[in-house]
């Protein structure tokens, strides 16, 4: 992991991955207080707004 | 064009919301960082808010008698629509500063644009949001750009 200070344009950073989880969801919405039924409730995710599974938040995917 | 935005629907531009207060607390912060799973010490220990902390931050505090069905209140600045389904579109922030424990914020929604394109599979009513954030000295802390898509 290249330290901050020594990063220069082009330096080529490491790829760092996340799997967001029921549990990192559920927290995530809960410290925005967002409460979107899409983010917790499957049932009612799947069955009225007829999204395929729970829907994860785009900014537990970039927020880094 | 589609022609879907009615004359009452573009006098929404320019409507805002009642600024909301924030007062930010360490906790707060820590609560983000480890939903959002940070590693730098500041973040971890709340002594600065991590990027896109602000995000959503003036939602207003309400009942839950006034929440919908879907768990969400009615959106106060979106205007009737003939199109229903509202998607999340894009969000910009700009940071002028770090936002630290103690901050106290007000935030200020206006609706800055409303308008249609075609889709591939229909047409689509953009609505957007210019989101402003003072501190307690009326410096800018942070100016947000958000778009809502309709389809």
């Amino acid at each position: 992991m290249p330290h901050f200070d020594t990063l220069a344009t082009g330096t080529e950073l490491p790829n760092r991955s996340y799997l967001a989880s029921n549990v990192s969801l559920f927290l995530y919405n809960a410290a925005i207080w967002n409460p979107h039924r899409i983010h917790y409730d499957e049932t009612y995710t799947t069955g009225v707004e007829k999204h395929p599974g729970i829907v994860i938040d785009g900014h537990c995917k970039v927020t880094g | 064009m589609n022609g879907l935005l009615t004359e009452e629907i573009r006098a929404w531009i320019g409507r805002r919301d009642v600024p909301q207060r924030v007062e930010v607390t360490r906790r707060d912060i820590i609560k983000y960082a480890i939903a959002t799973e940070q590693r730098l010490p500041r973040y971890v220990n709340g002594d600065e808010a991590p990027p896109l902390f602000l995000f959503g931050a003036d939602r207003p505090l309400t009942a839950l008698a006034e929440l919908g069905p879907d768990g969400l209140r009615a959106d106060t600045l979106l205007p009737p629509l003939p199109l229903k389904r509202v998607m999340a579109g894009g969000v910009k922030q700009r940071y002028q500063r770090a936002i630290v424990p103690g901050d106290v914020l007000d935030i200020t929604r206006t609706v800055s644009d409303i308008f249609e394109k075609q889709g591939a599979s229909g047409p689509l009513i953009f609505v957007v949001y210019d989101i402003e954030v003072r501190d307690a000295g009326g410096e800018l802390v942070m100016q947000e750009t958000q778009t809502r898509i309709i389809r």
